[in-house]
């Protein structure tokens, strides 16, 4: 009797346990795969989904209301297409105040010293701590920003970098192209993107890694006296500059034109701030932007226009643009470091960005 | 009482040596899972016709070079005596599994491992030993014996191994 | 002739010059500039009712990840933010953006509607142009895919400023691994792009391998051992049922992969101990042998266009890279440098391979162009393998593996400048990951 309760009970559990358990051991019982479900909707029909109700908004606005940017209203329009803003800037208008010689005693604008709080950590060192690479692995970046000009240079510098450019040639030298820097660049080493594949490539001496042939410098544009690159090049590129120079009445500005270390400054000052994603398609635009400035070196109203721009589609001519704008907005800080003496000969700039010596080979 | 206890103890072995040479292959559903012998089938190593004779006294793995499916003298001498076992024990068929080091890409050492199964059925095959006697299997590097990674361990694992299963033909 | 030309440049250079020193604007070329991550601030998204202020602080949070993630970004702590964005509508104070760096702004809302969906809205703002980055958008779902809305409003982030669609909102299949290295257990198992959200396939009673996902990331193809021999087999990812592509007894089939119309899987087979590429029409089951070589041909993948196929092939001796068109024929190697080279992989853009190479006794990560040029290596380790792309060609993910008894392979993922390394987070080990294309 005890027996055959222990042996009905027994037999009853080990089915309750198959019944709770079984599950386990089945196969291929794993659950459906789901994926939450988002749509993007315009704002119309996002009015229309869930009608606009005084909702308890808490409007805490801030202080002092500035006068709304000219697109904040931009979300209002129905169309979900990311039409770009952006490139329906408005042209700056002609410079009115074609008044040369108004205050020439006034000092040439400060150069970029006194703003500190605005001014972007341009010539400080990487701070260590802000890199946002390498959670593991000594990923090896032996340089998380990659500039023209090292921060540490390891390798002697000679006269490539601009700024001793800038010293060295201080002669009014009446040619336009713009002086590249001369050939021979020995700091290539610290100027490049060091993968970890070349880190431990370096490391191992006993390794043949392919030579890095680092792309050319840009040719130096033929010079006006120097025609010793290719001619076909040169011709074209002299008939191109001939070609573009616009037909503007402008009154001719009198005077010397910058010279060679002037130029050298603003190019040195712009490149600077200008952050190349070398890894995107916009790193295949070479985009030429312009401005009107005022005396003070500053781009008049923060208005920078496309002149032209070359390669890649329009997504990425429109980011390479951007960043080109940035590069000038952000580092004017109060002014560029410009002759005021001659203001006439940058009233207007042109500024090409060319980063076809930085992309990835 | 004492019959009783063999029972179990026979039962655990036998169990625990399908367990053994189930989840040796590989885990389940690898091949032979159906038909291959259980411990019980290993045999005694001094039976001339038990698995455990062919794994430890034929040999049942061959070795190869560094990216190489050409079977060594070695390795010659050592299919030319599983064949010769097989040959003499019609009952068993077998799986020849390629494996590969760790140090290559996973899609090329299944490639290569195919090619070692091959270079050891072939080699078997012409032998003597029914070609329908034996299939190919490749790992590549999802398996190896020895998991340290230097030349000691990448050795035992680049290997065919001719695993042995009950039943004719398949 | 030459005298001639040089007098011809020398004329018209001249006349370029008078015609700058008359008139027209001063011009610069700049062609240097910096590599670095653009600072940015994500101000916290507003929670505009009682009930979203949770998912506004974990979108906002997300949201950075993402953007600083790619190593093109570098996001300001919240601590030095000047002003603090409370409504959505305010105007953008661009002056305490300015003062901290901020090149990029982003603002946003959360609100729980009256049905319990999320409606996340958001902005992008140019502080130094003083001007939002195209529109603003909103985005409505339910509340558990917070992650993707999060996604979602990074992916335009990223699209406005490098002009590229983003990779955020997607997901990546993967070989998830456990136990030791002679009896490793594998799943398949899928996830968000950043390691979120991890779901299992496959159980782990049969070896898995190699993943890969269809063009519209709803089936995945991988190779499992179930029947006993490795197989090819297609599982549809919502109801995880599968099935056996080319049942065919006595072979082996492997390094499966999709072409671009889905429609068409192309795959190793490997008979007799030879192994060649063959595609598989879907539709209508035909199969057709695209090489045949006495060597090994194997890890074959579409060109986007679907008219070329890259993979690898030991017919010179040694691993290397051969393109040849996507209905067979003579193949033409691409790869030359020295060491091996395997498990190519197309870029979706189309301009590059990725690729898998051994040289020295070490494995990299590399790209070069379709024709073989321009190799670059991004990585170095003792195991490196299995390159997969994001879907916008930017990012390349791969398996890296330690050495020893205790070695264990993990996802990593690097930028196709050789920048940003970094490893997948997912609790255990990982390999052979796949990525999704973008979710709809």
């Amino acid at each position: 009797m005890p027996t055959g309760f222990v042996i009905s009970g027994a037999a009853h559990a080990l089915f309750v346990l198959l019944l709770l358990f079984g599950g386990l051991f089945a196969r291929d019982r794993l659950p459906p795969v789901s994926v939450a479900d988002v749509t993007m909707i315009t704002e119309a029909q996002l009015a229309a989904l869930y009608p606009p109700t005084p909702s308890p908004r808490v409007v805490t606005d801030l202080t002092t209301p500035v006068p709304p940017t000219p697109d904040a209203e931009e979300q209002e329009a129905p169309t979900p297409e990311d039409t770009p803003v952006i490139a329906a800037l408005p042209a700056p208008t002609p410079a009115p105040e074609a008044t040369p010689s108004e205050q020439p005693a006034i000092p040439a604008p400060l150069p970029e010293a006194e703003v500190s709080d605005v001014g972007p950590e341009v010539e400080a060192p990487p701070p260590p701590d802000d890199r946002p690479e390498a959670l593991t692995e000594s990923a090896p970046q032996p340089a998380p920003r990659v500039a023209p000009e090292p921060a540490a240079p390891s390798e002697p510098l000679t006269e490539t970098a601009p700024q001793v450019v800038q010293e060295t040639a201080p002669s009014p030298s009446p040619e336009p192209p713009a002086p590249e820097a001369e050939a021979a660049a020995p700091e290539e080493a610290t100027t490049e993107i060091v993968t970890e594949a070349e880190e431990t490539a370096a490391a191992a001496p006993a390794a043949s890694p392919r030579p890095r042939n680092r792309p050319a410098r840009p040719a130096p544009q033929p010079e006006t006296e120097v025609a010793e690159d290719s001619t076909a090049a040169a011709i074209a590129a002299a008939v191109a500059e001939a070609a573009s120079q616009p037909q503007a009445a402008r009154p001719v500005p009198s005077g010397p034109p910058l010279n060679r270390g002037e130029r050298e400054a603003l190019r040195v000052a712009v490149q600077s701030c200008w952050v190349v994603d070398v890894g995107s398609r916009s790193a295949d635009v070479t985009v030429t932007v312009g401005m009107t400035m005022t005396r003070e070196g500053t781009v008049q109203g923060g208005q920078i226009r496309r002149v032209s721009a070359t390669g890649g589609d329009e997504a990425a001519q429109r980011a390479a643009f951007d960043a080109a704008r940035r590069a000038i907005l952000r580092c004017q800080r109060s002014g560029f470091p410009l002759p005021v003496d001659k203001y006439d000969h940058w009233r207007e700039i042109e500024m090409t960005f060319n980063p076809e010596g930085m992309r990835l080979k | 009482m004492i019959h009783l206890r063999k029972a179990l103890l026979l039962t655990a072995i036998v169990a625990l040596g399908a367990c053994s040479t189930n989840a040796g292959r590989f885990g389940a559903g690898g091949p032979g899972a159906g038909g291959s012998l259980g411990a019980g089938g290993l045999g005694s190593i001094s039976d001339p016709t038990s698995v455990a004779y062919f794994q430890a006294t034929v040999g049942d793995r061959v070795l190869f070079e560094v990216d190489q499916a050409t079977l060594t003298s070695t390795a010659q001498a050592t299919l030319s005596e599983q064949a010769l076992f097989l040959m003499s024990n019609g009952e068993y068929t077998a799986i020849i599994e390629g494996h590969a080091d760790e140090r290559g890409t996973r899609e090329y050492n299944l490639a290569l491992g195919a090619r070692r199964a091959s270079a050891v059925q072939d080699y078997l095959v012409s032998q003597g030993v029914a070609p329908n006697r034996l299939r190919t299997v490749t790992y590549g590097k999802e398996r190896p014996l020895e998991v340290c990674s230097d030349e000691a361990c990448y050795s035992q694992n680049r290997r065919g191994v001719t695993v042995l299963t009950a039943g004719l033909g398949s | 002739m030459t005298k001639l030309r040089n007098f011809l440049i020398v004329v018209l250079a001249g006349f370029a010059a008078m015609a700058q020193a008359q008139q027209g604007p001063l011009r610069i070329e700049i062609t240097e500039g910096v590599i670095e991550p653009l600072p940015f601030a994500v101000s916290s998204f507003v929670a505009e009712t009682p009930g979203a202020s949770t998912y506004a602080g974990t979108i906002t949070r997300v949201i950075g990840q993402n953007l600083a993630g790619t190593g093109l970004f570098r996001e300001i702590p919240r601590d030095a933010f000047i002003s603090r964005v409370t409504n959505f509508d305010s105007p953008v104070q661009y002056a305490d953006w300015k003062a901290i760096n901020a090149q990029a702004l982003i603002t946003g809302s959360v609100n729980v509607a009256s049905d319990g969906r999320l409606i996340v809205k958001f902005r992008l703002f140019d502080v130094f142009s003083e001007a939002p980055l195209g529109e603003g958008l909103q985005f409505v779902g339910e509340p558990d895919g917070w992650r993707r809305m999060a996604h979602k409003v990074s992916d335009q982030v990223y699209s406005r400023i490098t002009g590229e669609a983003g990779y955020f909102d997607s997901r990546v299949v993967f070989v998830s691994e456990t136990g030791p290295k002679n009896d490793r257990r594998k799943r398949l198992a899928v996830m968000d792009y950043d390691g979120a959200n991890i779901q299992f396939l496959t159980d782990a009673s049969s070896i898995v391998l190699a993943p890969r996902f269809s063009p519209r990331g709803d089936r995945v193809l991988y190779t499992s051992y179930e029947t006993g021999f490795p197989q090819v087999f297609e599982l549809d990812v919502a109801t995880v049922q599968r099935r056996q592509l080319d049942v065919q007894t006595e072979a082996m089939t492997f390094a499966p992969r999709y072409a671009p119309d889905g429609l068409t899987v192309v795959y190793s087979l490997a008979q007799r101990g030879n192994t060649d590429i063959y595609a598989l029409n879907l539709r209508n089951g035909q199969r057709t042998r695209l090489t045949s070589a006495p060597s090994i041909e194997t890890a074959p993948s579409f060109s986007p266009d679907g008219t070329q196929i890259v993979f690898e092939s030991d017919r010179s001796g040694s691993q290397q890279l051969y393109v040849m068109s996507a209905r067979g024929g003579e193949p033409r190697r691409i790869s030359f440098g020295p060491g091996r080279y395997g498990t190519p992989v197309w870029s979706p853009r189309g301009d590059l391979i990725a690729f898998t190479k051994q040289n020295e006794g070490r494995f990299h990560i590399g790209v070069m162009r379709t024709d073989g040029s321009e190799e670059r290596l991004l990585t170095a380790s003792f195991l490196d393998e299995g390159p997969t792309w994001s879907p916008n060609g930017r990012v390349i993910m791969f398996t890296r593996e330690t050495a020893g008894a205790t070695g264990a392979p993990a996802l990593f993922s690097v930028d196709i400048s050789g920048r940003n390394l970094r490893r997948v987070p997912i609790d255990g080990a990982g390999s052979d990951p796949a990525w999704s294309p973008l979710l709809p």
